[in-house]
């Protein structure tokens, strides 16, 4: 549902922007960001992704 | 829900079905399907993730090291919890899933093993109260998932140690994505 959404989902750049920002306020802590690669079999098939990875420490 | 036969469930998912029971009547919709493809899901081996690099990446950092416990939000079959517990030997780590099947299956294959479990997301001995945990939380592939996923950035808070989302940019909405929602309507 749109009214739950926690970024707009449009493009990467925004989505990073706006989730570091939510999970900063949410976690009241700074939040840094690096990519990851992840692999997925899937019915034989490999696909790679890049994830985004937002983190915290305390 | 007041008929439920509590001795034919897993602990948590009498909690699952009542609070799938409160919501609005569209969101119900989307979480009821979602839990029964989550669930045929867990039934087949067919899918399986390598996060071998997110692993690394979490030692190099060392965002974990100093965790006495480890939760997966989210976990699925439990293949990042595995490697995490390789890991972090110290550590003892919960994986939480909607999916009663992978809890069941992931429980099953760590029986002999104290320091592994996952319970069902309402578990109340798993994911108890509102308190603080002293531990470090992860959650991957989650929020384009989840139908509240604030409410997963507001579950994190409560770990005391480091906390990590991992997903894919942009988050595009599994209710916005009709091809990720299976067959079924």
């Amino acid at each position: 549902m749109p009214e739950n959404r926690i970024v707009p989902g449009q493009n990467a750049e925004d989505d990073q922007r706006v989730l570091a920002a939510q999970l900063k306020e949410a976690w009241d802590r700074p939040v840094d960001f690096e990519t990851v690669p992840y692999m997925v079999q899937s019915s034989g098939d490999v696909q790679s992704y890049q994830l985004g990875v937002f983190y915290s420490t305390p | 829900m007041n008929a439920i036969d509590k001795g034919q469930y897993v602990e948590g998912e009498v909690e699952v079905l009542e609070s799938i029971q409160r919501l609005p009547i569209e969101d119900r919709a989307i979480i009821e399907r979602t839990l029964r493809r989550y669930n045929a899901e867990s039934q087949v081996d067919g899918y399986r993730a390598d996060p071998s690099a997110l692993v690394q990446f979490l030692v190099e950092k060392r965002l974990l090291v100093d965790s006495p416990v480890i939760f997966d939000l989210g976990a699925g079959p439990g293949d990042l919890l595995k490697r995490l517990s390789n890991e972090f030997p110290n550590a003892n780590c919960t994986g939480i899933d909607l999916a009663r099947g992978f809890v069941d299956k992931f429980n099953q294959q760590q029986r002999s093993n104290a320091r592994m479990r996952m319970g069902l997301i309402d578990s109340p001995s798993v994911f108890p109260g509102d308190d603080e945990i002293e531990g470090g939380v992860v959650s991957v592939l989650t929020l384009d998932r989840l139908l509240y996923p604030r409410q997963l950035a507001a579950n994190m808070s409560r770990f005391t140690r480091s906390r990590i989302i991992a997903t894919l940019l942009p988050v595009v909405a599994e209710d916005d994505n009709p091809s990720r929602q299976g067959d079924e309507k």
